[in-house]
């Protein structure tokens, strides 16, 4: 017994002299990093721009970062520190689900503060720090190290416009934006081939070949087994085609800006009513898969097949795309193709463009010991050459460069080699990502898609709504939650039979006592002066 | 002999069929509560695409080890076994070592203020600092991104407290009165009487112990910032939650970086996390219901 306890005790000092060990190291060097974060920082009064290449003292930059690769002492951290002169403290959020809180913690702790921080979503937090003075404005700098800037003009002139406050500063670099439009139309040219169908140019003949993807055997084999249309569980874009192609195309499921300048929220329009009653009657004839009115994802869903025709990422399309690898691996003589938009009511057919407005930022806080040296250093990194080789590792390793303007991957970075080698390929993915052809991972045909998407989505996103500043639209933060309850409720009740679109007048009246003309209201004061800005602001930059 | 032994156990027709009910009723309920895990177990050896394609696992589809492969050639998942391995093994000897020698004082009526110290042990189960107080506390204790800050929040629980108090004061007087009686001061009593005396309950206080801080994530949410020093059950939850849906449902839409191994890779890695917690149960459970039986029935 005496033996066994002293065991036990010896085992329990043993670990906690190990913790110890890991602990103190630490321990001492957050003592150090608050010295550090106590000295002034460096102010850069000099017009001329910082060499970043050649500077004697080296930078702690400790810096937040989700997607990609998280891992610390890369190759490609270790490339930054050489290069720039530089310690780098990679500091991984956990995940998804609890990002924020880990965030909110973060830059609530001035000890903790990472010189670097990266967001998405967070308006009132982001708010919030801007009044607190706890982020940078970087809008000087940018009239200096130009790389960032001038991306995003090219991309569009609103990247910078929504990241801006009213006053011009610039807190929030966007992280990165999405191509101006990002899906396209699939369909599965094998089976219009054993059918003998031509690939549909109208909503019309696309219903026709649903129609016969569901009832006609497609794949030959015999079984009852296959849906005309599947995709993303319970999400609008599933029915894009029909959306964009039902009356004006007013009926997707947000709030919208016609043509005469007056808005509306999609959802209450006669469009709507148009597109859901199409959408229903296919479900209720059995041509839509059944679980898309579930949440479902649409990665696994296009894995799984089983369906001919789907609205789904134009990322599809490159060879290195998982989804399709897997599909293919077990469907060996499919053959998916992106097809273009068919054409509704009005004859113009558009595909769902995306926000100009990043999704995700990344800012420089108050305790970056040399902000400017920061930013510089960030901008360098989005020079092209920079950029291919945080984001996709060494040429001739992890990539080849074909002289043409065209590129083959080696390495994705998502493989085991990345993590094994220690590679650091996608490192600070999101801080900073390029859509344009240093996104070597398109093909030229993908970007041809893109480029295509692009410009058959203009019409829709002259309608489509962006706010500068989430937060000042109290109205629509306080009631337009429960007007996207009623919504939701409502179309997917009629799109998967509960409800009838008899009862659409009753549901319009829900939408109006839910406030939905208060909000309009306010998005109509609100949005129309911020429109003023945008123009103002364009004009400047 | 075997007449009466027959006579003895003949049973009526209700009972028969009571008894056969039962066993049908308890084997079903069995099964249903084995199902799922057994159906994680099997899509995990499963391929790719049978897992893409669902349905029922009773047995692996198109058996391969890719994703365990996948799972562990990935090295975060070797950092998190380390640092949850270390938490584990230290939170458990020092939780239990701490919680039998909090409740042993707590257990003798003759300590002063007793009872009032029984309460605030009490009082900090049904209310806690909550977790912003929590993180201030191991920032000023300058634990933040140190592995001390995942063993030392959970250290002692109020709830394992009150059941080694309770199996403390099952322990009959007259033998700590007899050994005393032989010389034997406190110190000597509690670690060669009282101890020895209380295996099962220790031994389920420390499997509780050892489960809360094996499957203890948000503390490296709160507290770690470096990824190499995560727990497992942080390292895996990222793996799992950073799929597109879970993109989607966080609001954010980007082009696809589609993972279609994700199902797969889930059920590894429930598996990878789940199965060496399970095996220490083999080892304590003799101990188990007798320990929870002493705490439950006296506390």
């Amino acid at each position: 017994m005496k033996k066994k306890m002293i065991s036990s005790m010896l085992v329990g000092v043993t670990l906690m002299s190990a913790l110890s060990a890991c602990g103190n190291k630490k321990a001492e060097s957050v003592a150090m990093d608050n010295e550090v974060k106590e000295e002034t920082t460096v102010e850069q009064n000099s017009d001329e721009p910082i060499d970043v290449l050649n500077q004697e003292e080296t930078l702690k930059l400790s810096i937040v970062t989700m997607q990609g690769y998280t891992a610390p002492d890369s190759e490609t951290e270790k490339w930054m520190e050489e290069r720039y002169n530089l310690d780098v403290e990679v500091i991984a959020l956990p995940g998804w689900s609890d990002g924020t809180a880990k965030i909110s913690l973060l830059m609530g702790d001035e000890t903790q503060r990472p010189d670097i921080i990266w967001w998405w979503n967070m308006e009132a937090d982001f708010t919030q720090w801007v009044d607190a003075g706890l982020l940078v404005d970087v809008s000087p700098y940018m009239e200096k190290y130009t790389v960032m800037r001038d991306y995003y003009n090219y991309i569009d002139p609103g990247v910078l416009f929504y990241a801006a406050s009213d006053n011009g500063a610039i807190y929030r670099i966007p992280g990165d934006v999405a191509e101006p439009a990002c899906e396209t139309l699939w369909i599965r040219q094998d089976w219009l081939d054993n059918l003998g169908l031509e690939v549909p140019t109208t909503l019309d003949e696309l219903e026709k070949v649903l129609y016969a993807f569901t009832f006609d055997d497609p794949d030959g084999n015999g079984v009852d087994d296959t849906y005309g249309l599947g995709g993303d569980g319970y999400d609008y874009r599933s029915f894009w085609p029909w959306i964009q192609g039902s009356g004006d195309g007013l009926g997707r499921m947000e709030l919208l800006c016609k043509d005469d300048g007056t808005y509306v929220h999609g959802a209450a329009t006669e469009d709507c009513k148009i597109w859901l009653g199409r959408v229903a009657k296919l479900y209720a004839d059995g041509v839509i898969t059944p679980n898309i009115v579930t949440d479902t994802d649409r990665g696994e869903q296009m894995a799984n097949g089983g369906y001919g025709v789907t609205y789904d990422f134009i990322d599809l399309n490159n060879p290195s795309n998982a989804t399709m690898q897997s599909f293919y691996s077990t469907n060996p003589d499919a053959k998916w193709v992106a097809i273009d938009m068919v054409a509704g009511d009005n004859g113009i057919p558009q595909d769902n463009p995306c926000s100009v407005s990043a999704w995700c930022y990344f800012g420089i806080t108050n305790v970056c010991k040399d902000p400017e040296r920061a930013y510089a250093i960030w901008d360098d990194m989005a020079k092209p050459e920079n950029y291919l080789r945080r984001r996709f590792g060494v040429e001739g390793r992890d990539y080849i460069d074909n002289g043409d303007g065209t590129y083959e991957i080696i390495h994705a970075g998502d493989g085991a080699e990345n993590t094994e080698q220690n590679l650091g390929i996608k490192l600070f993915q999101d801080l900073f990502s390029r859509k344009d052809e240093y996104n070597i991972s398109n093909t030229a045909e993908t970007t041809a898609l893109f480029e295509r998407a692009k410009n058959d989505s203009r019409i829709a996103y002259s309608h489509t709504i962006e706010r500068r500043n989430p937060t000042l639209y109290e109205l629509n933060n306080e009631l337009g939650t429960d007007i996207g309850d009623i919504v939701k409720e409502y179309s997917w009740s009629v799109i998967s039979g509960n409800r009838s679109l008899d009862e659409w007048d009753t549901y319009i009246e829900e939408l109006e006592a839910a406030g939905l003309q208060q909000v309009i209201d306010e998005l109509t004061q609100l949005h129309g002066a911020q429109m003023v800005e945008y123009v103002k602001f364009v004009s400047e930059h | 002999m075997s007449k009466v032994k027959r006579k003895g156990i003949r049973r009526s027709k209700g009972e028969q069929i009571f008894t056969v009910f039962n066993y049908a009723f308890f084997t079903v309920l069995c099964l249903i509560m084995l199902y799922p895990f057994w159906h994680v177990v099997m899509m995990s050896f499963s391929s790719v695409e049978a897992t893409a394609k669902g349905g029922i696992f009773l047995w692996p589809k198109g058996f391969n080890l890719d994703t365990y492969e996948k799972v562990f050639r990935d090295p975060s998942i070797w950092t998190g076994y380390l640092t949850t391995i270390m938490v584990t093994i230290a939170g458990t000897v020092l939780g239990t070592l701490f919680t039998a020698t909090t409740a042993y004082p707590l257990s003798k009526k003759r300590l002063p203020f007793g009872k009032l110290m029984s309460l605030l042990v009490l009082f900090t189960m049904l209310f806690s600092g909550g977790m912003i107080p929590g993180y201030l506390l191991m920032k000023d204790l300058r634990m933040i991104d140190n592995r001390w800050s995942l063993v030392l929040p959970g250290l002692i629980s109020a709830y394992n407290v009150i059941i080694m108090k309770s199996n403390f004061q099952a322990i009959p007087d007259s033998l700590e009165e007899s050994a005393k009686l032989d010389g034997a001061n406190d110190v000597i009593i509690f670690w060669k009487i009282i101890m020895p005396l209380s295996k099962a309950t220790i031994a389920t206080i420390a499997l509780f112990t050892a489960v809360g801080y094996w499957n203890d994530y948000f503390s490296s949410v709160l507290y770690i910032n470096s990824k190499d020093k995560w727990a497992l059950q942080a390292v895996l939850r990222y793996m799992l939650t950073n799929t597109n849906q879970a993109m989607q449902s966080a609001g954010v839409t980007v082009t696809a970086v589609s993972n279609v191994t994700a199902a797969t890779i889930k059920a590894a890695s429930i598996i990878v996390a789940t199965v060496p917690i399970l095996c220490v149960y083999p080892f304590v459970q003799k101990y188990f219901v007798k320990g929870v039986m002493i705490g439950g029935v006296k506390g």
